[in-house]
């Protein structure tokens, strides 16, 4: 059984939406961010920069629990698993890792500094770098967008993978963000393909959220 | 493998604090100090890390420890000293001292770091950032 510590956030849904595609068993203990119980000692001993999602493994690597934070990390660690989603080697599997990669830190990254400035504006506090990080948010969709012009159904080629998973959750947030998505016809489609999968819908709201974003 | 996305969290939140302690025109504090807390608190995680492994994940030398080293170099730059995290300093005396790493940081040092105009500025900073490419 492997046990998810987490909050329905862009990052969070990443595990979730994984867990729910590969099927192994799960549970799963909210966390609340608003009271900073990431920022706890039981937590920080699980994962030593107190964010989420981490997951722990309690049939791991030779029979033994293993704890794996960074959302990056879990996925990868439960597609070996699963032995889903992410190619055993070679081009396959380095495209993957790529466009894994960029999702985990340029899109992540962007869209974090994204919201972090529209919740200042939200608050009525400067918030002098928002259009600084929504330029460079269209930057990164637009990559996206260059990346599926040979007509790639997903990310990384034919198949749906890791860096869809991790991809996803961060444009879901599209609006928020403000982007004009008609201006990405290409990253519109692929958002709306994967977002028709049944995992994918049933890992936005875990753990559940009752504010529909 | 959970300490390779750190060196992911390191550059992003190293290059911001650069950026804004030494090459953004306008000094705007409170991104100053945002991004300089917030790497110093990514130091603060390698440090408790390192305190009881010799490396990132663990007793080997790996990709983690080679994706996080070149942001370490030069930490005054984000306001940040090594004798204030000596595991970190540890750490780092020990990669730095490698000859695989001396030859790799010796790569394109030749190439001179050309004079930070406008013109050179606005295309590493400005709007021609932000262009399509």
């Amino acid at each position: 059984m492997i046990t998810l510590y987490s909050k329905a956030t862009s990052n969070g849904r990443k595990a979730s939406i994984m867990l729910e595609e590969t099927g192994l068993a799960y549970r799963v203990r909210a966390m609340a961010l608003e009271r900073r119980e990431q920022k706890e000692p039981w937590f920080l001993a699980l994962n030593p920069n107190g964010r989420i999602p981490v997951i722990v493994d309690e049939d791991g690597p030779r029979g033994a629990p293993f704890t794996v934070f960074e959302s990056a990390a879990i996925l990868t660690y439960l597609a070996e698993k699963a032995g889903k989603f992410l190619p055993p080697e070679g081009r396959a599997r380095a495209e993957v890792m790529t466009w894994l990669t960029f999702a985990s830190t340029h899109l992540t990254f962007t869209g974090m500094q994204v919201h972090w400035q529209v919740r200042l504006r939200e608050q009525g506090k400067p918030h002098e770098l928002l259009a600084v990080w929504q330029e460079e948010n269209a930057r990164v969709y637009g990559v996206f967008e260059q990346a599926l012009a040979d007509g790639r159904p997903f990310l990384a080629g034919a198949a749906y993978s890791i860096a869809d998973i991790a991809a996803w959750p961060w444009i879901h947030r599209w609006r928020m963000q403000e982007i004009d998505f008609e201006s990405f016809p290409r990253t519109k489609a692929w958002y709306e393909r994967v977002g028709t999968r049944d995992a994918v819908r049933r890992g936005l709201n875990v753990p559940p959220r009752d504010d529909g974003l | 493998m959970a300490y390779v996305p750190d060196g992911q969290r390191v550059g992003p939140m190293f290059g911001q604090a650069n950026h804004f302690r030494t090459y953004a025109k306008e000094k705007i504090t409170y991104a100053v100090e945002r991004y300089t807390n917030e790497a110093r608190r990514l130091y603060g995680v390698l440090d408790k890390r390192l305190t009881d492994h010799e490396y990132l994940a663990g007793d080997f030398y790996s990709i983690a420890d080679i994706a996080t080293y070149p942001w370490c170099r030069a930490p005054e730059r984000r306001g940040v000293s090594h004798d204030e995290f000596p595991n970190v300093k540890r750490w780092f005396q020990a990669i730095d001292a490698r000859p695989a790493v001396i030859r790799g940081n010796a790569v394109l040092e030749d190439v001179p770091h050309a004079e930070l105009d406008d013109k050179a500025w606005d295309i590493m900073f400005g709007k021609a950032q932000f262009q399509k490419r």
